[in-house]
């Protein structure tokens, strides 16, 4: 879900997907890079990524990796799930 | 999903893209982190490789391309030992081949539907009880699985009344099989017809293959005479041209147009009668049977098959039939349904055909079946420890991979496959071997008359086949890749032949599969001796008459247009001619040949016999004359039957030894009388005199006991059918067969030759079912026992690899090279000893089931069994002998130097 939400604002390739997952948790959320790749491939052969070649900023060869149809109902799908989810154990929490 | 197969579809043909592409990417991801981090970056990922390896395998179908790998790798490991292989692939051939064979057969017989629309719904009608209102019955009798004697025929009259009164069937199919005279351009034969309704094709929801079926339309009196001729007959006479259709041929001397071929897979209503033609019921005592009479209602000779209303249950439609049949008993004058036990309906399932081969041949079919399935089991025994030992040798090369960490479940898998790959090769060749065996045992079981079934190797053989191979593979590779990949690591690295010696669990496991195959093989031995100790027993009986030199053939005049006095004209004719061809000593005929299965009962009276007012009952024959002389049977009073013996002449007969010892005290029969038939007011015409007494010799069966039979004149007999001619020739009886042809063309070009053939042939075709029995169960009884030879040779060869050097030590310390040797044939000799102890005994208690089977010997016959042993442990012995020897040869200084 978060690989998702990282990739809803626009392509990414792998290096930043971690990095932004990273910046917006406030460094709480450290992604196992190890298991970064796996996902990402996952997500691809399920058809909720799609990827192409391009070039980086910094002039190198990189993958990017952008949503597809699927992959966005699938993310507000799970989004929805994570926020009444969420809400519950906050309300439980408070009580 | 979709999605995903694609991706990875298209990732399978860009193998080398795929492999670039996660390089790249990981390492871009690597740089980027060494840049931002330095030096740790790479320690913080992990292993790269790993993470490659997971990507790699989401984007491969790698099951099965680790499937391929290890079917290569198992295909250079076999290739390697071609030895093996061989031994490996050839049992499980032969194995494999031989269940094929025997299950293609068992499905034709027993398994197969008829190839007809919804077979499910078919039901065979047939009738039970004491009084039916009729007096002339031709047709089967038998019983229904739970033992009601059942009846097939039914009178022409009540099938029309059960299709006009009983819907609860959408159709019901009648039919009647008789034999014909086919004339076709040059050449003439005898063919089998099948006589049908007109909703025969259509009810059976049979199309014809070309040109059509026959339709109500052909069968209605006056309608032009039409036939549908089997893929068969179309085959073998009329040369598969499409042209046949629409041909006009002569049945029984009429013209009769051919409108349709039927398809190859419908072999009729009966399985294994398959006739040639079918010709419309309304020919039905024209062509063919001229008893069967459609508007006599006293003589039963229709089948019924009936196809069931959808929704309609089987007691509804019994219920219809048998209201009919009441009916009909009740219309009747003669025998009323007052007298009770009237006929009444069996509804038979149907899908089938008329299962009178089933009942025949089940039994034959259960041996051959244990015996095939025995046999396969010896051959995975044998591949089970020729594995067993193959991976004791491969323990350092399984070791190494283990312990530089290939998973244990990858090697199993690995070695599985192995296993596959030659179960199915073995298989592959199985079916080879299966198609002409199955064909052999069909043509060989059926005797005198063949089998004809549909047993080619369809998809469901071909089913069957990869089952068993699957099964196999399984039960001959499981244990064997379980054991092999236990390895203790340590020692099978340092040395790969040290290690426990003498209980090591794998000869123990080795050992106990030698005996048990030692086991099985005696059980096939000991069968293979019964039966053939039983052919012997059969082939070896006297038959009474002169068997060599004797040519048989049939030839029926009465199907070309011969009757009454012409007939016998036709035969005496032919008989002189025959007679006439250089090389033929003497010439005769009689009803049937002897040991055929035929045979003719007749109820006499003996005056003078005292039990039952002189009433006997007695086998006769009819024959022509000189019928002893031609046969070699001794005459032993009186004389032979001969030219006076006519027609208008007084009826004699010759009367047999048994005849004259049971209704005339052994007293001199020559010149006393009997009467044909019913003796209370005896008629004139009926008295016979005796004018000659013979040996015994043997008449219908080979192994029947010979029983009171007095041979009659056929000339001085209301003779309607056919005859079989004997001719004693001066050379090998068939080298005149060519001359018997055409002297038979010469006196009428119509009357077909039939079934030329030696009396020795004759009688070996009744020895079928019991050369089958010999040939099948003694090949793979011997092959067997080889099998056995060659496990305890190869777990024998591997001991005495592993002990050379305690061999060493005891040749060093002493031991005589006798003792040695000894020391190994001890070893296995306890192998066949234990597989004795168990397989006699199993023997002994199975071979009781087979008792019906034999003939002249007990089911525990010492003989067979005696042998069946003897000949295990001497086969053992050599296999035993050959690893002894290389033992007592060891040199003990190289093998304390191997240490």
């Amino acid at each position: 879900m978060l690989v998702l939400k990282a990739l809803a604002r626009g392509p990414l390739h792998g290096y930043d997907v971690a990095e932004y997952i990273l910046a917006w948790s406030g460094d709480v959320l450290k992604v196992e890079e190890g298991a970064l790749y796996p996902a990402l491939h996952r997500l691809e052969l399920r058809g909720l990524l799609a990827s192409e070649w391009g070039v980086s900023a910094n002039n190198r060869r990189a993958k990017y990796y952008r949503l597809t149809a699927a992959g966005r109902k699938q993310l507000a799908a799970e989004s929805s799930e994570w926020a009444r989810l969420s809400g519950a154990i906050a309300r439980v929490m408070e009580a | 999903m979709f999605t995903n197969l694609r991706l990875r579809w298209r990732a399978l043909w860009k193998r080398r893209q795929l492999e670039s592409d996660l390089e790249d990417e990981l390492a871009f991801h690597l740089a980027m982190r060494e840049q931002k981090k330095g030096e740790g970056a790479r320690r913080a990922f992990g292993n790269v490789e790993l993470v490659k390896e997971d990507l790699r395998d989401q984007w491969t179908f790698r099951a099965l391309e680790n499937f391929w790998r290890d079917l290569w790798y198992a295909a250079r490991m076999l290739r390697r030992s071609p030895g093996f292989t061989l031994v490996a692939i050839a049992s499980l051939a032969i194995g494999i081949g031989a269940n094929t064979a025997i299950f293609s057969v068992v499905d034709a017989i027993l398994l197969k539907s008829l190839p007809v629309r919804e077979p499910e719904e078919l039901r065979i009608v047939v009738w039970t009880g004491k009084n039916a209102p009729f007096d002339n019955y031709s047709g089967y009798n038998t019983e229904t699985s739970s033992g009601i004697p059942i009846h097939g025929s039914f009178p022409y009259a009540t099938y029309r009344q059960f299709v006009a009164n009983v819907p609860q069937f959408s159709d019901l199919i009648g039919f009647a099989p008789s034999r014909v005279t086919v004339v076709a351009g040059a050449e003439s034969h005898y063919a089998d017809a099948e006589l049908v309704t007109g909703n025969f094709f259509s009810g059976l929801g049979v199309t014809a293959l070309g040109g059509r079926t026959v339709t109500p339309g052909d069968d209605r009196a006056g309608a032009v005479p039409v036939a549908v001729v089997s893929y068969r007959y179309w085959e073998r006479h009329l040369g598969l041209e499409p042209e046949a259709v629409g041909r006009t041929i002569f049945i029984d001397g009429r013209p009769v147009t051919i409108i349709g071929i039927a398809p190859q897979a419908f072999l009729g209503i009966h399985p294994g009668a398959a006739p040639d033609l079918f010709l419309p019921m309304a020919l039905a005592g024209v062509l063919g049977v001229k008893w069967y009479d459609p508007h006599d209602a006293d003589k039963a000779w229709v089948q019924i098959v009936g196809r069931l209303r959808p929704g309609t249950s089987a007691q509804q439609a019994a219920a219809g039939l048998g209201a009919v049949m009441l009916w009909t008993s009740a219309a009747d004058p003669k025998k009323g349904a007052m007298r009770g036990n009237a006929w009444r309906p069996v509804l038979e399932d149907g899908a089938g055909g008329i299962q009178l081969l089933r009942d025949k041949a089940t039994p034959a079919l259960m041996v051959l079946s244990s015996v095939v399935a025995l046999v396969l089991l010896i051959a995975c025994t044998n591949l089970a420890n020729l594995l067993l030992a193959r991976g004791v040798a491969r323990r350092r090369e399984i070791a190494v991979r283990l312990s530089i960490g290939a998973g244990r479940w990858r090697l199993i898998r690995q070695l599985l496959t192995e296993s596959l790959l030659l179960a199915g090769l073995g298989a592959g060749l199985g079916l080879a071997l299966a198609a002409p065996l199955s064909k052999l045992i069909l043509n060989v079981a059926g005797g005198a008359e063949p089998i004809i079934v549909d047993a080619y190797l369809d998809w469901r053989a071909l089913l069957f086949t990869a089952a068993v191979a699957l099964v196999t593979a399984l039960l001959f590779g499981l244990a064997p890749a379980f054991r092999s990949t236990r390895v203790d690591l340590t020692p099978a690295l340092k040395d790969g032949s040290t290690g426990p010696l003498r209980g090591s669990p794998q000869l123990r496991v080795s050992r106990l599969l030698i005996a048990g195959q030692v086991a099985l093989s005696t059980l096939l031995l000991a069968g293979a001796g019964l039966f053939v100790r039983t052919l012997v027993n059969l082939s070896s009986i006297d038959p009474g008459f002169q068997a060599r030199q004797l040519l048989i053939f049939n030839v029926d005049g009465s199907r070309s247009g011969y009757e009454g006095d012409k007939l016998l004209e036709l035969y005496e004719r032919i008989r002189e001619k025959v007679a006439a061809i250089p090389g033929v000593r003497a010439a005769t005929l009689s009803a049937v040949a002897l040991i055929s299965g035929w045979e003719s009962d007749s109820g006499i009276t003996v005056p003078g016999y005292p039990a039952k007012n002189g009433r006997a009952d007695v086998q006769t024959m009819l024959v022509g004359s000189h019928f002893l002389a031609t046969l070699g049977i001794p005459l032993m009073m009186g004389r032979d039957l001969g030219e006076q013996d006519r027609t208008k002449a007084p009826r004699v007969a010759i009367v047999n030894e048994t005849f004259v010892h049971n209704y005339f005290a052994g007293q001199n029969p020559v010149g006393r009388i009997f009467y044909l038939g019913d003796g209370e007011n005896p008629r004139p015409e009926s008295q016979v005199e005796i004018v000659g007494l013979c040996k015994d010799a043997k008449y219908d069966w080979l192994k029947n006991d010979v029983r009171p039979t007095t041979y009659l004149s056929y000339l001085q007999s209301h003779l309607a059918g056919g005859m079989t001619f004997e001719l004693r020739t001066a050379m090998p009886p068939m080298a005149i067969a060519g001359a018997v042809q055409r002297a038979v063309a010469e006196i009428d070009r119509n009357v077909p030759v039939a079934e030329m053939r030696t009396q020795e042939e004759q009688i070996r075709m009744t020895l079928g079912t019991e050369r089958m029995f010999a040939g099948v169960v003694g090949s793979f009884g011997v092959i067997a026992a080889l099998l056995a030879a060659i496990g305890l040779y190869g777990v024998m060869a591997y001991a005495v690899t592993r002990r050379t050097n305690e061999i060493g030590i005891r040749l060093a310390l002493g031991a005589g090279r006798g003792d040695v040797q000894w020391m190994v044939l001890r070893e296995s000799l306890w192998m066949v000893a234990a597989g004795l102890g168990v397989g006699i005994p199993a023997a002994l208690a199975l071979t009781k089931l087979i008792e019906q089977a034999l003939y002249g010997i007990k089911a525990n016959d010492p003989a067979s069994f005696v042998a069946a042993g003897a000949l295990m442990i001497v086969v053992a012995a050599i296999a035993a002998w050959i690893p002894a020897r290389r033992a007592a040869r060891v040199d003990p200084m190289r093998a304390l130097r191997c240490e």
